[in-house]
């Protein structure tokens, strides 16, 4: 580890080397390093987003955008990072965060409603993140499905529903091009708006 | 190979098609869907939705909806004999209520440890079986014992355990102002459960004050296997390999160097654990993740940072040997360790 350190010309200002290891460590092939990593990235956006339960009751909402932002500083810093680092590590945060929150929200709404789930209703202008628990679950199981069919399309919309990823980012993650991404995503939500509001629920 | 290219086909005349005007858009489908009548059918379906799904998706779900809620509460309720009257905690993986028998002649007090979060993902049930495997194998005074196990019937399994009335380990140190030789005897207590364990291939992998309880007369009890695991019966203690589920659980301030790096866990890396524990206690800091915050730094300041001594003569030597960066220079036991701490 102290190679890193020496190269960096910093030997003792470097606290959060590891992360960057880790990811380096992934890119190379190493499955352990990406379970470490999801794991420091899991804990630490678990636990900024059950603090910004605080906020709730004040109206003030924090964004999945500024959680990943802020578990980023957290863990990584705001030194130098090559880009594809920086990529790699939104990438996890996003699929992190899709399992928080739908975890949460299928918990949630198994409360309310007891154990059948109330179908998602797909109004003039559907909006599932206003929709609540019942539009987080059922997003998610779409997104299993179109996974299937494709499972790029499926991470698109991954990583702009869940992580709040724009285009640039996106494309950044992915290692394609802005328009590429946009014109994904376009026929990944006609997928997915088809799927939810014809023989969905 | 033939589903993906047919969805790239799909895709690319979907994109075409998008960019034509509505009235166009029949008699080029029908010219380059020609004899595929289905696909023509599946494309023409999903520029219908896109004309509805404008705004879909068009913001991402806010965090607000995030913070995982405690399930509900069995507080009142029966699960098997038992009756749930209070709930005592919550843990990465479950809830823990206190119960009473509700079918016997006496009144024994319980601890049913329920797994709450997330019991839809099968990783965290197959953690749970293992962790009623674990301590169905384990018998002794330090560890809190195993009664009887089940499933609820909304489908949660759930621990019977002995229930300890106790108090953290740290804080019933502080509470009762203890000298440095009462704390380390509290410790060598927690060894000996640790030896314990493993003795039956079992490695803790959590241990910290939260996880241990002194009883009113000062017995140290160890509790919460949650994440330990069985070490392969067939190699020696700590040649398996971490699976993927465990590496997902740790607690920073107290995991060994080769927990947060992913490598292989051993008996000395529940020595670690311990000898943070031992460092806290007699210091009241932390041997290395003083002042830093956030899990990336404490994990940082673990592999970074040499613990001071104390000015405790031999026992510097204990701590030292104990928080090794490399756990082949640890104590290889917990008997090891207690032994050096004296008699």
């Amino acid at each position: 580890m102290s190679d890193e350190s020496q190269s960096d010309g910093t030997l003792r200002d470097e606290p959060r080397h590891d992360v960057t290891q880790l990811l380096v460590r992934w890119r190379g092939g190493d499955d352990q390093a990406l379970d470490a990593l999801a794991s420091l990235v899991y804990n630490e956006l678990r636990r900024l987003a059950g603090r910004s339960l605080n906020h709730e009751s004040a109206g003030l909402t924090l964004q999945t955008h500024d959680l990943i932002h802020e578990a980023f500083l957290r863990l990584i810093g705001q030194r130098h990072v090559d880009w594809q680092n920086r990529a790699h590590f939104f990438g996890i945060a996003a699929q992190m965060m899709r399992r928080i929150l739908t975890d949460h929200a299928r918990r949630r709404s198994a409360v309310k409603h007891g154990s059948g789930r109330r179908p998602l209703v797909l109004d003039e202008v559907p909006d599932p993140a206003a929709d609540g628990d019942a539009g987080i679950v059922a997003v998610d199981e779409a997104l299993g499905e179109l996974a299937q069919e494709n499972a790029e399309l499926a991470r698109i919309v991954e990583l702009r529903f869940f992580g709040g990823l724009d285009h640039d980012e996106i494309a950044a993650v992915l290692g394609v091009s802005d328009a590429t991404v946009r014109r994904r995503f376009r026929i990944a939500k006609a997928w997915l708006y088809r799927r939810l509001s014809g023989r969905g629920a | 190979m033939a589903v993906a290219g047919r969805w790239d086909r799909i895709e690319a005349l979907f994109d075409e098609a998008a960019l034509l005007p509505a009235e166009e858009r029949a008699a080029f489908l029908a010219r380059a869907c020609g004899d595929d009548p289905e696909m023509r059918g599946e494309v023409e379906s999903l520029l219908a939705a896109d004309e509805k799904a404008a705004g879909f998706l068009g913001r991402p779900v806010a965090s607000a909806a995030a913070p995982p809620a405690p399930p509900p509460s069995l507080v009142g309720q029966r699960v098997g004999h038992y009756r749930v009257e209070a709930r005592l905690g919550e843990g990465g993986m479950s809830t823990v209520y206190l119960a009473v028998r509700a079918d016997d002649a006496y009144q024994q007090q319980v601890a049913l440890k329920v797994l709450g979060y997330g019991a839809e993902r099968a990783d965290l049930a197959a953690r749970f079986r293992a962790e009623r495997q674990i301590l169905a194998s384990l018998d002794h005074p330090g560890i809190a014992r195993l009664l009887d196990t089940g499933v609820s019937p909304a489908g949660q399994p759930y621990l019977v355990l002995e229930y300890i009335e106790g108090t953290r380990i740290d804080h019933y140190a502080d509470e009762r102002g203890l000298k440095p030789r009462a704390r380390i005897d509290l410790v060598q207590q927690v060894l000996a459960a640790v030896e314990h364990a493993h003795a039956h291939q079992v490695v803790h992998r959590d241990i910290k004050p939260s996880n241990i309880l002194v009883t009113n007369d000062g017995a140290a009890k160890l509790l919460d296997f949650g994440i330990a695991k069985m070490v392969s019966p067939d190699g020696s203690l700590g040649s398996a390999p971490l699976t993927a589920g465990s590496a997902r659980v740790l607690t920073p301030e107290y995991a060994a160097p080769e927990q947060a790096s992913g490598a292989a866990v051993s008996p000395a890396t529940d020595v670690y654990a311990v000898g943070v524990l031992l460092y806290l206690l007699l210091s009241g800091t932390h041997p290395t993740a003083e002042g830093r915050r956030g899990a990336g730094e404490v994990i940082a300041a673990l592999f970074e940072v040499q613990p001071k001594p104390l000015g405790l003569g031999g026992l510097d030597e204990v701590l030292e040997k104990s928080l090794r960066k490399n756990p082949d220079e640890r104590y290889q036991s917990a008997k090891e360790m207690a032994d050096a701490l004296g008699p």
